[in-house]
């Protein structure tokens, strides 16, 4: 059966698109079919790890949303070669990049529940394994209905008093809407923090142990959204933590299944 | 203890927010079973059961699900309750 999981940080700037992309294809590696719903439709961004650009006449999230195209012709297969050899998928529902249409969802926004359609639209048309939502930060009605849809909610925070509170707030909110799975990431860790404290002070603050502590490495930034980590440096310690996490998504989300 | 509605503050038009506000829980629950592809007749008994601990055939079941559909909160279509915002 079909898993949603949302990737979800509760401010800008945690590295949610790169994890999102990254743990699409640690999914797709195992020979799973993942779509993408890039819904960060203010700041969109998941395209661009996967090299996609798109052209004129090539429709995207926000023409569904907004115009009614129809949601298959929205989905543009972006599976690298690696996650083709080992037998998996991935589709994108990018989020355009235009000034105008940014502008134009921003101003006229759209119904939320076209965001639900949608997705349930192609699970059966893609025979999908899993769909990742890369959210937008913060929270608003599109964030809380990926929230309320989803079966884990992934909540991406850095090392920070500001992210902390947040985390806290969102993970209150999750709560509220019965969210059967919240994991923790923490992302960016610089090399002055010691993980076992970080994960100590995480699992005190909101009684989540966190999934993954990714470090904020010197490659990632060099890679510049250029490529996918868990591709380009598969053996780096924050690829080895997004395998890692996918993993435990793989063996919890289907615990209840048989 | 009973599960309580004030129906005075069902109406408008739903929304996330909306619906993350709206007590009592199970309230929630049933709401949020219209999500996803929504809820088929007996999985929606099923809410009604274990969340409100009503049968399914009591004046108070009916007169919620009449009283959410007459709001537009909930839909049947293709004979499925959907959640409608």
């Amino acid at each position: 059966m079909v898993k949603i999981v949302s990737v979800h940080s509760f401010r800008g700037g945690t590295g949610k698109s790169n994890l999102s992309a990254n743990l699409s294809v640690s999914l797709a590696m195992s020979g799973k079919r993942v779509a993408i719903f890039d819904t960060d439709l203010a700041s969109p961004g998941v395209h661009v790890l996967f090299g996609f650009q798109a052209t004129e006449k090539d429709l995207l999230i926000n023409d569904f949303l907004q115009s009614d195209a129809p949601i298959k012709k929205c989905m543009h297969e972006v599976t690298p070669k690696q996650v083709r050899a080992a037998k998996g998928r991935i589709w994108l529902a990018p989020a355009s990049m235009e000034s105008d249409k940014i502008a134009k969802i921003l101003r006229e926004g759209y119904q939320v529940e076209k965001l639900n359609d949608a997705m349930f639209a192609v699970i059966d048309e893609l025979n999908l394994d899993y769909i990742i939502v890369d959210t937008h930060p913060g929270i608003n009605e599109e964030t809380l209905l990926s929230a309320a849809i989803s079966d884990a909610l992934v909540m991406v925070m850095r090392p920070d008093s500001q992210d902390y509170l947040g985390t806290a707030v969102a993970i209150e909110v999750a709560e509220r809407l019965d969210v059967p799975q919240i994991n923790l990431v923490v992302n960016k860790l610089p090399d002055c923090f010691e993980s076992s404290a970080v994960k100590e002070k995480v699992k005190s603050s909101f009684d989540y142990e966190p999934s993954a502590i990714l470090p904020l490495s010197s490659d990632l930034l060099n890679l510049a959204s250029g490529g996918i980590a868990v591709l380009e440096f598969p053996d780096h310690t924050w690829s080895e933590q997004v395998k890692q996490l996918a993993s435990i998504l793989q063996t919890t989300l289907h615990a209840s299944d048989d | 203890m009973p599960v309580m509605i004030d129906y005075d503050k069902l109406h408008g038009k739903l929304s996330m927010s909306k619906l993350l506000s709206i007590e009592p829980a199970p309230l929630r629950k049933l709401l949020k079973a219209g999500l996803r592809r929504g809820a088929s007749p007996q999985e929606l008994n099923v809410v009604i059961v274990d969340q409100f601990k009503w049968s399914p055939d009591s004046e108070e079941a009916r007169r919620l699900l009449g009283h959410l559909k007459d709001i537009g909160w909930l839909v049947f279509e293709q004979e499925r309750w959907k959640t409608h915002f």
